[in-house]
């Protein structure tokens, strides 16, 4: 469950521009605007000249606030435009990068910090027998990576055609969100090297490594198809959708050890040796196929009924190569003998998340006057959800231990652990939302227009997550000693053990908007939200777009 | 489930030649634990070995009363069960009527009967062959760790009635050696008296000269004569004077020599056991040495200095075997290069070697110095003190 969650998490961030106008957000999404057309190509030939959306727009989240703080940072670019008609093409792209480098965990001399990419060399001379010279030298070289990095880029690409009643369009809307992280932790080398300054020779060194990554990346690819066809007073719309997804969670670490204990001198073997591995991939693909009916019925030019009717499958399989190793192993001169072992973990995920929704919805549009609008909706939507993923863990380890007196004995041994288990976890659950908006615009005074809306919306939602052991051996370690006899170490066993949860709930919520509308000049929509506290301009959130 | 650190993985190095304190090594002192794989072994029995057997009901006509064996895992019932086997071993007779069951729980098993025989010494013995765990391993009956099978796998335990005693009952181990002197020492008499000491009364008939041979190191035989015998020991002596700076090793053919028992004893437990291991259907001929030699070999001991440790040797040394691999000094951390000062400082003017550290110390100081070093007269180091230098364990580990 908690990979559908970080992928509904990540699906958010990746669609990083928002579909809806200022006017939609503060009516509830009732009144829709000229930026709310260029999301259903074929509507496309119904703006009226040429729009271009900037980052004055705050069409990335719809948070931004121009006289405060909260900045998304994304960099939005778009338009439409009427020039070519009967195309009517329009585009809207947004990206944001960051690479920042964090505390690598090293300090300098001064105590302070070193970020992203660190190295601090560390001297000490000894006078060992304390006669006033130095006869010991250690040396210690540590260098650190801390890395953050992000990067979103979303496009979409319309065009609309429209020959007399007919309207046809297309669109391609790609997405694609990444992310790595450089853990100091894990991206380090150390390097320490004792050395005699009386023999002129090292005693002791000590070398490390450690590298690896985390990343994670997410895709989304919709391809629109769209036609709507204008009857007297009905239109009819239809709109079909289709999107490959993928998402890839990731993260590969190895590192290395080695301590030598005798440098200087081969004939002498003291060393201890270590390796590490651990790397996990989650990689999800699958589509996403949609589809929207849409029926404007305009008995009267004051007045609009529309009606939708919208439905969806989405389908996420993790990929054949999903799963996980961690392994350790170690080799080392003891005193006397020699130990060495391995440790190994593998794990193999299989699973699915399927989705599939439908929704009908209604809205009135009146003008009651010129300068009064009032909308209504009514909406009911259901989803319903079916994820499992099973883990499947297979461990095996290994020590063995011979005390090198050439003799086999008791004391020396080969040990071996192996363990596994499989757990499939299972969440099934359905969604069912009633909602019934208004909203209303109200013209104070040409051309300000104030609007309002008001969302009450009940949502009961079902949810059940099992967990249960599927299959299962008990941890079992058998060792052999060199005198030829033998023992057996049985863990506990487990026997059908699982757990259940189901999760009801109703929820009542009213969600309240607000907002205005100014066109000082033909060329201007100037859009206002979250001005509440009017004297307070941090808060105000605006959207200006330019028509031409 | 976890992503390891390489911190750890060096802690875990660091610790990866302590046994105990290893994540990947097993505790080796635990207790053998029930499983598949473990062979089940008899961790009691009641009434004890060679103990009276109590008739519970005294007020009845005859013995009635119940041996219990408890079992050191979880046993197949059924397959337990139709391992017993008691025999009266005044009488040679197999007893009969026994009533027998196993509590799965208790892991125990119970043979009653209703009217055991006074004056009697019995053997219950319990087959490896049948009695298995509940994973289906035999019994480990001699409880040396390893299957044998049956019959030398059987568990055996006597007890007797009332009107006998303990001296009635038959062994249920077969003989093995007590001791042997002389045994892996040095020695200055070339006359020298082999003894063999027995746990248990021996066949003497079997306590004979072409059961027992002593050869040199170059393969010569050398002529014994028998100087004593008893069923509890034999003695020999070499015919002529063995020479020094030879080492001796004395055999003792197993399938030759005979323990001497009760009658309706087992007869496989009369071989004698010479790895004191319990009975096995093939038992190694005992061979033991010992070195003949006027001269010592070089011994050593270590004490630590002010930034190193001082080796003290007991002979003059070979200076060519003195080197860094063959002396070396370890600590917390592990090796700790030095100097070596050869000198002939040790009382006597015997070979002193200081070893000076190249680094500083940490925590305790072992040192070690390999049974290569020699001493001028060839003899290599005797780190085990018995006499004989250059054998397998005669590396020397000290704690300065």
């Amino acid at each position: 469950m908690r990979y559908m969650v970080l992928f509904v998490a990540l699906c958010g961030l990746a669609v990083a521009y928002v579909p809806s106008s200022f006017r939609s957000q503060s009516t509830a999404g009732l009144w829709t605007d000229d930026y709310d057309l260029l999301f259903e190509p074929a509507r496309i030939p119904l703006i009226k000249g040429d729009r271009v959306y900037t980052a004055l727009s705050n069409f990335v989240s719809g948070e931004e606030e121009q006289f405060g703080t909260s900045t998304d940072n994304f960099y939005l670019l778009g338009g439409s435009t009427s020039l070519l008609a009967p195309f009517y093409p329009g585009l809207l792209f947004d990206r944001y990068a960051s690479k920042n480098p964090l505390s690598t965990g090293l300090v300098n001399g001064a105590g302070d910090s070193l970020f992203g990419e660190g190295r601090v060399v560390y001297t000490q001379l000894q006078d060992l027998d304390s006669n006033g010279t130095y006869d010991y030298k250690r040396e210690d070289i540590t260098s650190a990576q801390a890395w953050d990095e992000h990067e979103t880029t979303d496009a979409y690409v319309g065009v609309g055609f429209k020959a007399g009643a007919l309207r046809l369009g297309a669109a391609f809307a790609p997405s694609c969100y990444s992310s790595q992280s450089t853990d100091p932790s894990r991206n380090f080398t150390y390097d320490r090297r004792d050395s005699s300054l009386v023999d002129g020779m090292l005693t002791y060194r000590e070398t490390d490594t450690f590298t690896g990554f985390d990343r994670s990346r997410l895709t989304e690819n919709n391809i629109i198809v769209n036609g709507w066809y204008d009857f007297s007073a009905v239109r009819l719309g239809l709109l079909g959708s289709f999107a490959p997804l993928a998402n890839d969670e990731r993260h590969d670490y190895r590192g290395w050890s080695n301590i030598d204990r005798s440098p200087a001198n081969p004939s002498i073997i003291d060393f201890s040796r270590e390796q590490m591995l651990d790397t996990s991939d989650i990689p999800y693909a699958g589509n996403r196929m949609g589809g929207m009916a849409s029926v404007f019925y305009v008995p009267k030019p004051e007045i609009e009924s529309r009606f939708y009717l919208r439905a969806y499958t989405q389908s996420l399989t993790v990929g054949a190569d999903g799963g996980g190793l961690e392994a350790d192993q170690i080799d080392s001169v003891c005193h006397p003998g020699t130990a060495n072992g391995y440790d190994t973990t593998l794990h193999t995920y299989r699973g699915r998340e399927t989705r599939q929704g439908v929704a009908v919805s209604t809205k009135q549009l009146f003008t009651v006057t010129p300068r009064f609008r009032l909308g209504l909706g009514l909406g009911f939507a259901t989803d319903a959800w079916h994820d499992s993923l099973e883990d499947s863990t297979a461990q095996r380890s290994y020590y063995a231990f011979d005390n090198g007196d050439s003799i086999s004995g008791h004391e020396d041994f080969q040990s071996t652990t192996t363990f596994a288990e499989e757990w499939l976890t299972r969440t099934t659950g359905t969604d069912r939302v009633l909602t019934a908006p208004v909203g209303i615009e109200f013209k104070i005074l040409e051309p300000v227009a104030l609007r309002l809306g008001a969302s009450p919306t009940m949502t009961w939602r079902d949810e059940t997550t099992v967990e249960e052991l599927t299959a299962s051996s008990p941890r079992v370690t058998h060792t052999v000693y060199g005198d030829s006899t033998f023992s057996d170490q049985l863990g506990g066993a487990q026997q059908n053990p699982g757990q259940s949860e189901t999760r009801r709930s109703a929820d009542y919520t009213t969600e309240f908007t607000y907002g205005i509308g100014y066109s000082p000049i033909d060329n201007l929509q100037v859009d206002l939200m979250g001005f509440s506290r009017l004297t307070d301009l941090r808060h105000w959130r605006l959207s200006i777009t330019f028509k031409f | 489930m976890r992503r390891a650190l390489l911190i750890p993985l060096i802690l875990l190095a660091a610790f990866g030649c302590k046994k105990l304190g290893n994540p990947l090594n097993p505790d080796t002192n635990q207790p053998l634990g029930t499983g598949a794989g473990n062979l089940p072994t008899v961790a009691q029995v009641e009434p004890a070995y060679r103990d009276e057997l109590m008739d519970d009901q005294p007020g009845d006509t005859g013995i009635q009363a119940t041996v219990v064996v408890t079992f050191s895992d979880y046993m197949d019932p059924d397959s337990v069960v139709k391992s017993a086997k008691v025999t009266n071993t005044s009488t040679g007779q197999v007893v009969t009527g026994l009533t027998i069951s196993y509590d799965a729980d208790a892991r125990k098993l119970y043979i009653r009967h209703s009217a055991w025989a006074a004056n009697s010494a019995y053997l219950l013995a319990l087959s490896s062959s049948l009695a298995k765990n509940r994973w289906g391993t035999p019994l480990d009956g001699n409880q040396n760790g390893k299957a044998d099978g049956s019959p030398y796998d059987d568990a055996l335990t006597t007890f007797y009635t009332a009107g006998s005693s303990a001296g009635a009952c038959v062994p249920t181990w077969p003989p093995a050696i007590e001791e042997l002197d002389p045994d892996t020492i040095r020695m200055a008499d070339t006359l020298v008296a082999i003894a063999v000491w027995f746990t248990s009364e021996m066949d003497t008939t079997t306590l004979v000269l072409s059961n027992f041979r002593l050869v040199r190191d170059d393969g010569a035989p050398v002529t014994l004569t028998r100087f004593s015998v008893s069923p509890y020991y034999v003695t020999f002596m070499p015919a002529a004077g063995l020479s020094f700076g030879h080492r001796y090793t004395f055999t003792i053919l197993e399938s030759t020599v005979k323990g001497k028992a009760p009658a309706n004893a087992p007869a496989y437990l009369l071989n004698l056991d010479t790895d004191n291991d319990g009975p096995e259907a093939a038992e190694a001929s005992l061979t033991s040495y010992f070195l003949c030699d006027t001269v010592a070999p070089p011994e050593v001991e270590a004490s630590e200095i002010s930034d190193g440790v001082e080796f003290d040797f007991t002979k003059v040394m070979d200076p060519a075997t003195l080197t860094p691999a063959n002396i070396r000094v370890f600590d917390s951390t592990g090796y700790v290069p030095g100097s070596l000062v050869v000198t002939n400082d040790a009382p006597g003017n015997l070979t002193r070697v200081y070893y000076y550290f190249s680094r500083p110390s940490d925590g305790n100081l072992r040192a070690f110095v390999s049974r290569a070093t020699k001493a001028r007269s060839g003899a290599q180091l005797d780190g085990s003190f018995n006499g004989i230098g250059g054998e397998p364990w005669d590396d020397f580990w000290g704690w300065p």
